[in-house]
């Protein structure tokens, strides 16, 4: 093995080491997680909804109908 | 007389005429490689005395230590492939919510090894302190692969996690792969083809330094069990006494204690700052 030789080899596999996410790869991802990632999304929504549902129909609880002859709650 | 040597020792004695002969273990090329890894400095340092001193160097290893170096790296490539689809995901989505939760979870997984270790090493720092000694002169732990990249449970729950729900054709993982992985590692193999030379009797350069034409196989079974060290640390150990090969290099202190004990003919090349931590253990052997 020559002297350079080492030095090189290790310049080379430097070289291979680097990470890069290609807008190929990204593109081919995200294509193929799109029906989930649509999905999850819409689960994401609906829970939203609910939940703020939820919260619409809790406020107001805390007062009472004077007309139905409720009180204020605390 | 003591079958081992220091890195300064071995360069200072090194015949700047002749070609040198050493057999690798497979932590020097992972620490050669790894800017991690901490003794990364010190095999550069080695490497790059010995390129300037030595007239010609031939490097050889076992099969064995080829397939753990390439292991190595097949988990580091995939670490770093994941964590940079896990940031570009957090750029712009790219992945579902399950597969990036499923990475956090191996994320998590693996950043409490990293504390783990640093808590321990400063654990062990601090005892070693309160008794006065001196820890810069010490070994206190050897690198791990571990800490740094996934394990290959990790990788495992990763790839699981990357079947999208409701599709047929399975391209998520097998795209990683493909992108990050098969031209990578065909020339990662290529070049470590390159950087040295595998023990075999069908190796055209490795055959000439053998001196026995058929390997003993058997024999790496006797040397595991004679110090009880692990069975790829037995493998070169064995090829090397099949060999007129003189120096093995390592950074694994079972190396060199079975080398005391079953490889007597060859000389063990390891850190010097390492050699005098290793006096006690050895004497008597």
């Amino acid at each position: 093995m020559s002297k350079r030789s080492i030095i090189e080899i290790m310049d080379d596999m430097d070289r291979l080491e680097k990470i890069e996410i290609t807008d190929e790869l990204a593109d081919t991802l995200k294509d193929y997680f799109k029906d989930e990632i649509d999905s999850e999304n819409l689960e994401k929504e609906q829970n939203e909804k609910v939940a703020k549902g939820l919260v619409d129909s809790l406020v107001g609880l805390d007062k009472g109908n004077k007309e139905n002859g409720q009180s204020d709650r605390v | 007389m003591a079958n081992r040597i220091g890195f300064k020792e071995f360069l200072k004695k090194l015949d700047k005429e002749e070609e040198v002969q050493l057999i690798v273990d497979a932590n020097v090329i992972i620490a050669y490689r790894d800017k991690n890894h901490k003794d990364h400095e010190t095999i550069r340092e080695f490497f790059r005395d010995l390129t300037r001193d030595a007239q010609k160097i031939l490097l050889f290893t076992t099969v064995t230590t080829k397939s753990e170096f390439l292991e190595y790296y097949r988990r580091k490539i995939i670490t770093e492939a994941i964590l940079a689809i896990y940031k570009r995901n957090r750029e712009k989505q790219i992945v579902s919510d399950r597969v990036k939760q499923e990475i956090e979870n191996q994320i998590r997984a693996r950043n409490l090894r990293q504390n783990r270790e640093i808590e321990k090493q400063e654990q062990f720092e601090k005892k070693l302190q309160a008794q006065s000694i001196d820890t810069t002169e010490l070994d206190v732990e050897g690198f791990s692969i571990d800490a740094n990249y996934f394990k290959d449970s990790e990788i495992k729950s990763i790839k699981k996690a990357f079947r999208a729900r409701d599709v047929q054709e399975e391209i998520g993982w097998l795209k990683i792969c493909s992108v990050m992985l098969v031209d990578r590692m065909h020339e990662y193999e290529k070049l470590l083809d390159e950087f040295c030379h595998y023990l075999t009797t069908r190796d055209e350069v490795s055959k000439t330094y053998f001196i026995k034409e058929d390997v003993e196989w058997r024999k790496a079974t006797q040397i595991c069990a004679e110090t009880g060290m692990g069975f790829s640390d037995a493998m070169i150990l064995n090829m090397a006494n099949h060999t007129n090969i003189e120096h093995i290099v390592t950074l694994d202190f079972d190396l060199v204690y079975g080398g005391h004990v079953s490889a007597i003919h060859k000389t063990i090349v390891t850190p010097t700052d390492r050699l005098k931590n290793y006096k006690n253990i050895l004497k008597g052997i």
